[in-house]
């Protein structure tokens, strides 16, 4: 009989306190602060990637793997200022490199299935891969159909940019060629969508740019939704930057748009009302990643039901669910959201896998926008798990009537947040 | 795996299932309390709070100036783009627990 050595020993408690789900497992302290298993992250976004790092900095025994298909990740926030022409796209691309060097073995491969009960995933190209817990941070996907010709419309003629790369270049190319005097549209998806103050901010900088480039021009929003993101602070805003050149049609005033015709560049509403564009930005209506919508991992309305203060799914046990593909109560679909789910969920499994009980969880979001490139304004919140549902405790918008100088500092903290977020999800 | 730790291990599944043992952890918690709250401000502020310009560090504060200020944020003593949102958020027994946290950071 071979005698046991400590990290069996280890493993043994870990899968124990993992099988039964109990929490405070009571056994000598060195054993309850070292968690062991194989643990499986899918998506090297800001929530997964954040998930991979944290995991390893609470857990340094866990093996920790993180699968995702491309070799570099290009960040939705600051896209926006690429599309306007502020910036660079290698601004805003990170390499997996300094997650890699952590300890985290980085894959780049693609998954094709879920296998919840033998717990395994399969991969396109490299077999299949066993976990003991499995974190997926799959984004979004479009609902194609929600609105007409959607699908073929944002291939070329009307491109979404909401995955920032090509799509991002596609819509930058468009506007640069634009005539002066040209109408520029931007259809947001109906709520709930990937970054709420997103097609608002893309509006604003799109705005700056063609102040000084092309001033004639106008800019339509035409919204399914009744209201939107940082509604005051922007309309403020765009009326001190740019008079009139932004126009808002909310969902009541003829915002729904139902088909598109993209040889025609034409937008059709609800009413039968037509809109026409010399440039378009059609951003589909949203729900999770294929992936998870593959796994049976869904629900009805096509995002992850989870439980909130560990995002282990309500479909599967031992199967994570965090950001934008997940509920999460009051929560915006938000990177900052991601990375802050990604923390709680590394810490639950960190303890989980060590048959400890979790720490109580505690989210935060904070989320700046430009309204120009020295202007910017600001939500944040902190938020708590309530009976089962993450509610907001804190929190609020930029104040309407702030002076300039707290606009141009919100703008430098934007760039501030971005190089602390990216630094802390990437290394 | 070896029959004895096999029962060593459904030993330990008992003992959990009948909450056998002593009732109160004398172990450290797996994943401190302070780590997950302080990771929170690691977002903006950098990892272990060490700064991201024109973010300040909030690393190495003496506990008391960092409750101080944090509350000073939270009662609209002290002026601020978006600290008393945050700071509004937390107990004063959280807040105990970052100050210290960062404290040695």
């Amino acid at each position: 009989m071979k005698a046991y050595d400590r990290r069996d020993f280890l493993k043994v408690i870990g899968a124990a306190g993992a099988v039964t789900g109990f929490g405070s497992l009571v056994w000598p302290m060195e054993a309850l602060a070292a968690a062991s298993g194989k643990v499986v992250v899918v998506g090297g976004g800001f929530g997964g990637a954040t998930c991979a790092r944290y995991l390893k900095r609470w857990g340094p025994k866990l093996d920790v793997t993180l699968v995702e298909r491309d070799t570099s990740y290009i960040t939705c926030p600051f896209s926006n200022e690429v599309l306007a022409g502020n910036l660079e796209m290698s601004k805003i691309t990170h390499g997996y490199g300094n997650i890699a060097a952590q300890g985290i073995d980085v894959v780049h491969d693609e998954v094709t299935a879920i296998d919840a009960g033998g717990k395994s995933i399969s991969l396109k190209y490299g077999g299949s891969m066993k976990f003991d817990k499995l974190v997926v941070s799959p984004g979004i996907a479009f609902r194609w159909g929600a609105i007409e010709n959607d699908q073929v419309a944002v291939q070329q003629a009307m491109p979404h940019s909401w995955k920032a790369g090509e799509q991002t270049l596609l819509l930058r190319k468009q506007l640069q060629a634009m005539r002066d005097g040209g109408t520029v549209i931007i259809v947001p998806p109906k709520k709930p969508f990937r970054c709420p103050p997103g097609p608002y901010e893309r509006a604003s900088l799109i705005a700056h740019y063609l102040k000084s480039n092309k001033p004639k021009s106008k800019i339509l929003i035409v919204d399914a939704n009744p209201t939107h993101s940082k509604q005051a602070a922007f309309h403020e805003g765009w009326k001190k930057e740019y008079g009139t050149m932004i126009e808002w049609i909310k969902d009541t005033d003829g915002g729904v748009i139902t088909s598109a015709d993209p040889g025609a560049m034409t937008l059709r509403n609800d009413f039968g009302d037509e809109y026409k564009g010399d440039v378009i930005n059609l951003i589909p209506y949203q729900k999770a990643g294929e992936l998870v919508e593959t796994a049976g991992l869904t629900n009805k309305d096509g995002w992850c039901t989870v439980n909130m203060g560990t995002f282990e799914s309500a479909e599967a046990s031992d199967v994570h669910i965090i950001g934008d593909a997940c509920v999460a109560g009051a929560m915006p679909k938000s990177g900052h959201s991601a990375a802050s789910q990604a923390k709680n969920c590394a810490a639950a499994i960190v303890s989980m896998l060590a048959g400890d009980t979790p720490p109580e969880p505690t989210y935060a979001n904070t989320c700046y926008s430009l309204i120009g490139p020295r202007y910017g304004i600001s939500v944040a919140a902190v938020y708590r798990l309530k009976d089962g549902v993450i509610v907001k405790v804190s929190g609020g918008v930029s104040k309407v009537g702030n002076k300039d100088r707290v606009h141009k500092n919100e703008a430098k903290y934007a760039r501030g947040w971005y190089r602390s977020i990216t630094s802390d999800t990437f290394g | 795996m070896s029959s004895l730790l096999k029962i060593a291990a459904s030993g330990i599944v008992v003992l959990l299932i009948g909450g056998v043992g002593p009732s109160q952890s004398y172990a450290a918690d797996a994943v401190p309390r302070a780590e997950l709250l302080a990771s929170m401000c690691s977002t903006c502020h950098g990892t272990n709070g060490k700064g991201a310009k024109p973010m300040p560090g909030i690393n190495g504060e003496e506990p008391d100036d960092f409750i101080d200020l944090m509350q000073a944020f939270a009662n609209g003593e002290e002026p601020t783009s978006i600290m008393d949102r945050h700071a509004q958020g937390y107990t004063e027994a959280e807040l105990k627990l970052l100050a210290e946290y960062f404290s040695k950071q």
